[in-house]
């Protein structure tokens, strides 16, 4: 009986690893953190594996765990210094800026780097929803369950955050490519 | 956005959560209107961003290789309890119950660590009340004596300007421990615990220290820290969410060698 319940964690929850350890390296911005937090999640997932519901996304529901974790664990109380305000965010980088950003042909990793950044600018909540929605490809539904707000927080929440990435990147837009 | 424009629904079109009829009035919309045109713009260059310019890290082999070991303690700890139960039926005495709780406890990969953290926690959110309150470490050293089954040594910090706040009797991985806290400047709190236990119980820790040849195991967790070290049969732990060095240097001046 424990054994069956090992192997269907094996097969269910453990391929989520990797995604759950990239939303937890964002989420923690930081390695030793995101460890911890990614092995902990599963950890207590595993322990209370018999009560997710075969047929459900066992990846939200891990989501769920991992985030409620983060929210207790690594909430620091003190505000984070190298966030945006999100009154300010989307006029930050001005259009047709001439910055550091704005480099002609950049390479590959600059750009990741900068899409990192952008990312790491924004409020842990927004960074979240964003993460959750677009790079996961949970639903809003879904996204809201996992970071137990309303589903019209998430919509909110999304539409900042894709506005402050496309205002932090518009220059690489603008150089040389278009995303779809 | 002024009363003419879109702003969320723009997002809804986007992302197709529009009825068909919502639909076309915001897509009508959006074909006359260059403003809300450049945010749906905006908006699917974001969301592009996010989808195509995050590319996943790979994970380090050694945490999945971690965490099975962890799987592994919990799926012998859920056997052993499983058929400690069914022996405990059988011979039904309880001088017998309380030997095989312990054969079980001991079985589970410990995680002591979380569990200090998680009373740190409950106690600053007011979920683990003081039994007795108390400035005065000799009291509640009085206090313990008969409550749990082991000698505590209740230690005066007033140097290190932390007043003890008072104590409970609490429970760690299922033992008697007791509990109590000290208030420091800027509003840090250090939760001690002191329990029946061993070093070798313990989980890999973050980091292993000595000083004045006391072993110490200390934990990073998040933004908390919990150092444990041994005297006589005994092992405390103190744990704060304060800078983990601060943490570290109340412990060094708490312990005593034994
Ligand atoms: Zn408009």
């Amino acid at each position: 009986m424990t054994d069956d319940l090992r192997a269907r964690f094996e097969a269910e929850a453990l391929p989520h690893f990797r995604a759950v350890f990239n939303v937890a390296r964002r989420l923690t911005r930081r390695d030793e953190d995101a460890h911890d937090l990614t092995q902990e999640a599963f950890f207590r997932a595993y322990r209370k594996f018999d009560t997710f519901a075969p047929g459900t996304n066992c990846k939200a529901w891990l989501f769920t765990i991992t985030y409620s974790l983060f929210v207790n664990r690594y909430h620091r109380d003190r505000r984070d210094p190298h966030v945006v305000p999100l009154d300010q965010h989307d006029e930050v980088p001005g259009r047709g800026s001439t910055d550091a950003r704005h480099v002609p042909t950049p390479a590959r990793a600059a750009v990741a780097a900068d899409v990192e950044t952008a990312l790491a600018e924004l409020p842990e909540e927004y960074r979240a929803a964003i993460l959750l929605v677009d790079v996961e490809e949970l639903s809003y539904e879904e996204a809201a369950a996992a970071l137990g707000c309303p589903v019209g927080t998430i919509r909110s929440r999304l539409f900042r955050a894709r506005k402050h990435l496309a205002a932090s990147l518009r220059d690489y837009d603008m150089a040389h490519r278009r995303p779809r | 956005m002024s009363g003419e424009h879109f702003d969320l629904a723009l997002q809804d079109l986007l992302d197709g959560r529009l009825n068909p009829d919502e639909q076309a009035r915001v897509q009508a919309h959006v074909d006359e209107c260059a403003e809300c045109r450049s945010v749906l713009e905006d908006l699917r260059r974001g969301r592009a961003w996010a989808r195509d310019g995050l590319p996943a890290a790979d994970v380090p082999p050694d945490l999945v290789d971690d965490l099975r070991r962890r799987l592994d303690g919990a799926t012998r700890s859920r056997s052993a309890t499983w058929i400690g139960r069914r022996r405990f039926l059988a011979i039904g005495a309880g001088a017998v119950a309380a030997g095989l709780a312990t054969a079980v406890y001991v079985r589970r990969g410990h995680d002591w660590p979380n569990e200090a953290i998680d009373a740190y926690r409950e106690f600053r959110a007011g979920r683990r009340p003081f039994d007795a309150e108390t400035p005065d470490p000799p009291a509640l050293e009085a206090f313990f004596r008969t409550r749990v089954p082991f000698h505590t040594r209740v230690f005066d910090f007033g140097m290190m300007n932390y007043r003890l706040a008072g104590g409970r009797v609490d429970r760690l991985g299922g033992r008697a421990a007791a509990l109590y806290v000290y208030a420091g400047p800027d509003n840090r709190h250090l939760v001690c615990e002191m329990f029946v236990g061993t070093l070798t119980e313990l989980t890999e820790p973050s980091e292993r220290r000595e000083h004045n040849g006391i072993p110490f195991v200390i934990y990073r967790r998040g933004a908390y820290t919990a150092v444990f070290w041994p005297e006589t049969n005994v092992l405390c732990v103190v744990v704060s969410d304060m800078p983990a060095e601060e943490t570290i240097a109340l412990a060094f001046a708490k312990a005593v060698k034994t």
